[in-house]
């Protein structure tokens, strides 16, 4: 819940605090490409986090899921902008959400067994949601490439996977 | 002349008739066979959906999964008892039913993605 709460004060700071210099939505392709490719490697961040803390066998799979495919979803957004010959374009979104999977894995590091477990999936859960709103809402209808947006809707349909697979997670783990 | 016309329709009803008498059953008994023998069939792994996710099937029947994600996927029944283990993007892979097959399976990767056979044996 915490996590949860954390992570809709970060979006909501990207839209408010932040719209002094853009929103989500004003973000060119090759921001938004810097965006997908941080958000990327913060939950394979997380992933490795919980395959070196928990002990329970369903957050490992889970865990093994996200590096999985996360890492397919970065090598096929590589393999598209070495083909456009462009480079992904830091931003304050991609800044925004690496410094809150700072706190977040802060935060879970300090927790131990069933209590990281929950947190862990909760923050999954949160974070997939979070993300495939500002996919669905913000990113893919502004997209101007038609490439990258073929590779975004993909990547959709993957993380709202990974947002079923979390909910179906979290209930276990109730 | 009449006699030859009487004899030929004869002759060619006889032929018929035994030609109907030899070939029905054994052409009969081949389409029974061939009614009993598994079909190939395909389900395609695509957007994290299994495509048909309901496949009408029945012992003996050879299903191919092959997977067109970019990201793996398996095909487990929930019973555990068949799976085509993880297939990366492009791979297939081919299990033939035996009698006890599950019918629900899902991707072991993604319990998200789930689907049916129906059995019509």
């Amino acid at each position: 819940m915490k996590i949860k709460l954390f992570l809709i004060a970060t979006l909501v700071s990207l839209s408010q605090g932040i719209a002094m210099a853009k929103t989500p939505a004003e973000l060119n392709d090759l921001e938004l490409a810097h965006v997908a490719y941080s958000a990327d490697n913060i939950d394979i961040q997380y992933a490795h986090l919980a395959l070196a803390i928990s002990k329970n066998p369903a957050i490992h799979k889970f865990a093994k899921s996200m590096i999985r495919d996360h890492n397919a979803v970065n090598t096929q957004a590589l393999a598209l902008l070495a083909k456009l010959n462009v480079q992904p374009q830091d931003n304050f979104l991609s800044k925004s959400l690496n410094e809150g999977s700072i706190k977040i894995i802060d935060e879970l590091s300090q927790l131990r067994g069933a209590a990281f477990d929950r947190r862990y999936a909760e923050n999954e859960l949160a974070y997939h949601k979070a993300v495939n709103d500002l996919m669905a809402n913000s990113f893919i209808p502004n997209i101007e490439n038609k490439e990258v947006k073929t590779l975004f809707k993909a990547g959709l349909e993957i993380f709202k996977a990974h947002e079923h697979h979390a909910e179906m997670m979290v209930k276990a783990l109730q | 002349m009449k006699f030859d016309f009487t004899r030929r329709l004869f002759l060619s009803r006889t032929v018929a008739a035994f030609a109907a008498a030899v070939f029905t059953p054994l052409s009969k008994s081949l389409a029974q066979d061939r009614s009993n023998e598994g079909r190939d069939l395909k389900v395609k792994i695509h957007q994290f959906s299994f495509v048909p996710d309901k496949l009408k099937v029945k012992t003996g029947d050879r299903i191919t999964w092959v997977n067109l994600d970019f990201v793996p996927h398996t095909a487990t029944a929930k019973d555990g008892s068949w799976d085509t283990g993880i297939l990366k993007q492009n791979e297939s892979k081919t299990i033939t039913l035996t009698e006890s097959f599950g019918n629900e399976y899902y991707c072991d990767l993604h319990p998200s993605m789930i689907a049916a056979l129906q059995a019509i044996n």
